[in-house]
């Protein structure tokens, strides 16, 4: 457990410091300057964009966002099952790794109850997704593009390949999610089984919110080319 | 240190063989026992077994630690102090355990905690004070002390007898008791009848060879050889009857042929097997942590864990298992979690939760295992498992419970229980409902046949007298279907009255029923503590003994509509036992309840009156607590009923007895305990006590765990839905599979170049 704190942790940490600096550089502030006052200015853009997200701006900027991604399904059904998956896996991240991070007893209590019940409608969700834009992704039969490079220390791997790749990823951790999820309900596996599935599930949930930074990451990036 | 030394020179040579013990008896003089002397001591413990065994090392083991304020670990069960009379049911602990109190905060010297609870301590320690302590008021030097009853435990024999132990410590033959009860020789005479300068080297008294007798034991002289060697028939491990003694907990309603022993012993197990010691006997107890408090362990090798993980905890690669072939657990399907929260005896000890809380007899609460014509076991404390409450280590354990009961007074705004002697001066009367009625029926008796006994007849059911003095509920029908107090004659199942209907206008009165009446009311005037004269009234006539005859006279108030024995004071008429008496009768008789409300009133009365405190409800000076609630006087006299901590139920964990993984919970599933009203959870705890009331506290058993009442019950009720929830993610997780399947399928094809040949195609 201590282990997976420290990993999720630096894992979190870092992955969010490398996709926030690479849109700090992206300003063009940075040129010339020394480490330390390039470190300086980079916390306080951060600072700023922070600052500027939770006024009202922010959340106009999130809701057009989220608006945007809707309007790519057309039918209720499909803008309900998107809603669905985004604000379940919103409440997973936030209530697993909460938890996990914060209190020495792990997820309990109505956190877990409700952490259970909307772990099915992200995995339902996750489903009907995968059949609905599967075809979207396939990495080997890609559309050459170049719109949306992830950063310039990856500008090497064409963006829709990277973005392919990540949905994938996320779409198999998530069936590891599912599947450990189902397997601690069977009465097949004994204790130390168990263990491991549920470390197994906490992984699985870390790949899934560093490969969900990475695709949202893309998804801004598309957004404003 | 001493400790370690001392074990080092006694070290065990590693023959697994026990010596043949042919030794011979000391006494506590250290003196040779020569059974064919004229008046042997009993043998003593301390210098028999001396020789070989360091008495000193022995005394600081676990049974003989009763009464030391050390850390002796988790909490046991409190010593009960029952006192029937008073309703007193009050638990005891020198450990400073929650909810017990200290013996010396309600005034029991340590001789006294010896005669109350001797019956089932092992000697030593408490009961073998320091020789400065041996003064004449403390009587020690009367009764002698308590050594340790090695033989208690190691003494193959059957005649080895807790009855007689029980027996000779409450006759305060406290240094005779181990002999008795070892079967070494007759124990005779009684220190509990000599006066307090009695010393055992005053020997017997040649002047009361009836009453004060002071204890002598004959020995059985076929035990010993030519050289007064006696041969003892020792092991060093007990067998499972010896702890049973002190350490059985069955459930009440249960036959003894229904009863299922633990799954250890099905299996072949002995209680030591578990419960191991070396010389010192600091017992192991086996519960989870106990290596912090007992010498012998530096890990918890002796729990359920220790036993059925091995060093092996995780499960690991090996699997050993642990001693003596425990079987490893496997707990499929049992998530993780419930071996962080919970300890393995949840789950496997105790009885399967039922709707109601099991009420189990434990040996030393209930006096059970003292066998004798009188009825020994009490009914009260109603113990009642398993509730299942947080340890230290945050763990659900089982546990036992029942709450106290007992008088207090107000000190300091705290409740300080009072000693049952100082309620009863008190009380006087109040408390001894059943003693009038019991010395009639015992007068009267005397002048029956021998196949008569005088009953009392009461709202058509019939009381009679018991062995030790007190009133049983008969279980045959009275026949008599009438309100009033009717004194009346049992015989082969049939009840008549005492006083046979007869015409008072009869002139001359038959003569048999002239003599009845007159051995009637002579018995009746020969009572003690007689309040007037007797009388019997028969319709309008009073018959009355003048002299030695029967003297008829005209009955001044209303006529009655059968005889009627009656007393007569200054010049009125009242019944033979008193309207107060008579309801109290009625009320408890039969029952297993001790006071009615009516007494509690009137005793907290008369405390009160005594001291001349009468703040009413909440802060009264004086109190009763039973059933979980606080009684006081409210400001109209009357009794409330309130709720105070020291009301509390009292608990202590159980371990035993452990079911197999067959029956254990969760054997069913998840809803064995997760499901809307689960008996695991939900089920209530109903205060119990001596006091007959409505007004009793109700708790849900899962109030004990602090586990929240409301997500406890949603918590339940999502396993309702849960195999739709699973059919739902396996079918979303079997369509996810199938589309990374197919991707996987398809790079397969793209790579091996399938797809772009099938297009050439």
């Amino acid at each position: 457990m201590t282990a997976f704190r420290i990993i999720s942790i630096a894992a979190g940490l870092s992955l969010a410091a490398f996709l926030t600096y690479n849109r700090f550089k992206e300003t063009g502030s940075l040129k010339n300057k020394p480490f330390f006052p390039r470190l300086t200015s980079y916390f306080s853009w951060l600072g700023r964009a922070f600052s500027r997200f939770l006024k009202r701006e922010g959340w106009v900027a999130a809701r057009s966002f989220y608006l945007g991604w809707l309007f790519c399904y057309p039918r209720p059904w499909q803008k309900w099952t998107l809603s669905g998956v985004i604000f379940s896996f919103i409440y997973l991240a936030a209530s697993g790794f909460g938890f996990s991070l914060l209190s020495p007893r792990g997820l309990f209590g109505l956190a877990l109850l409700l952490h259970v019940s909307l772990g099915g409608i992200f995995v339902l969700g996750l489903a009907v997704l995968t059949v609905l834009r599967a075809k979207d992704y396939i990495p080997f039969v890609l559309p050459e593009q170049s719109a949306g490079s992830l950063s310039s220390s990856m500008k090497n791997i064409p963006s829709p390949l990277l973005t392919s790749l990540l949905f994938w990823l996320f779409i198999l951790s998530g069936l590891s999610l599912g599947l450990t999820a189902l397997f601690s309900m069977l009465p097949y596996f004994a204790f130390e089984a168990q263990v491991d599935i549920i470390g197994v599930h906490r992984y699985s949930g870390l790949v899934a919110l560093l490969s969900a930074m990475l695709l949202l990451d893309q998804a801004i990036s598309r957004q404003k080319s | 240190m001493l400790l370690a030394e001392e074990q080092k020179k006694q070290a065990w040579d590693g023959n697994r063989a026990t010596p043949v013990h042919l030794i011979l008896l000391k006494d506590e003089f250290d003196q040779v026992i020569v059974p064919t002397e004229s008046h042997p001591l009993p043998f003593s413990s301390r210098f028999t077994c001396a020789p070989c065994h360091d008495y000193s090392i022995i005394s600081q083991g676990l049974h003989f630690m009763a009464a030391s304020p050390a850390a002796t670990g988790r909490p046991g069960e409190p010593w009960v102090w029952v006192n029937e009379k008073t309703g007193t049911l009050l638990p005891l602990s020198f450990h400073k355990w929650p909810g017990t109190w200290h013996p010396e905060e309600i005034g029991l010297s340590a001789w006294d905690f010896t005669l109350l609870f001797g019956r089932h301590l092992t000697g030593g320690g408490i009961a073998e004070p320091p020789n400065a302590e041996v003064t004449p008021p403390s009587r020690w030097n009367v009764s002698g002390k308590v050594e340790i009853n090695c033989l208690g435990c190691h003494n193959v024999s059957n005649k080895q007898s807790p009855s007689e132990w029980a027996k000779q410590i409450l006759r305060q033959n406290f240094r005779w008791a181990a002999t008795a009860a070892a079967g070494l020789g007759e124990v005779g005479g009684m220190a509990s009848r000599l006066g307090p300068t009695w010393d055992i080297i005053d020997g017997p008294n040649p002047d009361d060879t009836e009453w004060a007798v002071p204890p002598f034991v004959r020995y059985d002289r076929a035990l010993f050889d030519s050289k007064h060697q006696a041969f003892l028939d020792i092991t060093r491990e007990p067998a499972d009857s010896r702890c049973l003694s002190c350490h059985s907990v069955t459930p009440a309603a249960m036959k003894k042929y229904e009863f299922d022993a633990d799954v250890h012993t099905a299996a072949g197990l002995r209680c030591v097997s578990c419960h191991r010691n070396d010389l010192s006997h600091a017992m192991i107890r086996g519960y989870e942590g106990e290596k912090d408090n007992n010498p012998l362990l530096s890990e918890d090798i002796f729990t359920c864990s220790g036993c059925h993980l091995g060093g092996d905890p995780a499960g690991g690669k090996k699997k050993l298992a642990g001693r003596l072939g425990a079987p490893f657990p496997r707990h499929k399907g049992f998530p993780a979690v419930h071996f962080k929260r919970l300890s393995c005896t949840v789950c496997h000890s105790g009885p399967w939760p039922e709707n109601d809380l099991t009420r189990v007899r434990t040996s030393r609460a209930n006096r059970l295992g003292i066998y004798g014509v009188a009825r020994w076991h009490t009914d009260l404390p109603a113990i009642l498992q398993p509730v299942y409450v947080r340890d230290e280590r945050g763990k659900l354990t089982p546990r036992r419970l029942f709450w106290p009961a007992f008088w207090a007074e107000r000190k300091a705004g705290k409740l300080q229980p009072l000693h049952p002697e100082r309620v009863l001066a008190s009380a006087g009367a109040i408390l001894h409902p059943e003693l009038g009625a019991a010395r009639i029926l015992n007068a009267l008796t005397l002048e029956l046949d021998p196949d008569e006994k005088a009953v009392l007849v009461l709202e058509g059911k019939i009381y009679e007298l018991t062995l030790d003095g007190g009133l049983s509920l008969s279980e045959s029908s009275a026949g008599l279907q009438t309100k009033e107090l009717v004194w009346a004659v049992k015989k082969e199942g049939s009840v008549a009255p005492l006083v046979p209907d007869f015409d008072p206008a009869a002139e001359p009165l038959d003569p048999d029923v002239e003599a009845w009446i007159f051995r009637v009311l002579d018995v009746l005037t020969g009572l003690p503590d007689a309040p007037g004269k007797p009388a019997l009234l028969n319709r309008d006539s009073l018959y009355q003994v003048v002299e030695t005859s029967v003297e008829k006279s005209v009955h001044p108030g209303p006529p009655t509509a059968a005889p009627q024995l009656v007393w007569l004071v200054d010049g009125k008429f009242h019944p033979l036992i008193p309207e107060l008496e008579q309801r109290t009768i009625s009320r408890l008789v039969g029952t297993e309840q001790t006071l009615t409300e009516e007494q509690v009133e009137l005793v907290l009365k008369a405390l009160s009156r005594e001291t001349g405190q009468s703040d009413p409800g909440e802060k009264a000076a004086f109190v009763y607590v039973s059933g979980g609630k606080m009684f006081a006087l409210d400001k109209d006299g009357k009794l409330d009923a309130f709720d105070n901590p020291a009301a509390s139920a009292v608990t202590w964990p159980l371990a035993h007895e452990v079911r197999p993984a067959r029956q254990s919970l969760g054997i069913n599933g998840c809803s064995d305990c997760h499901k809307v009203n689960s008996p695991f959870l939900f089920r209530k705890a109903r205060g119990t006590g001596p006091l007959q009331t409505s007004r009793v506290k109700v708790v849900s058993a899962g109030s004990f765990s602090g586990l929240a009442r409301a997500y406890q019950m949603f918590f339940g009720l999502s396993f309702a839905v849960r195999p739709l929830f699973k059919a739902i993610l396996f079918v979303s997780i079997l369509v996810l599979g199938s589309v990374v399947l197919l991707l996987f399928l398809l790079g397969m094809a793209r790579a091996s170049g399938l797809i772009e040949r099938s297009k050439q195609e």
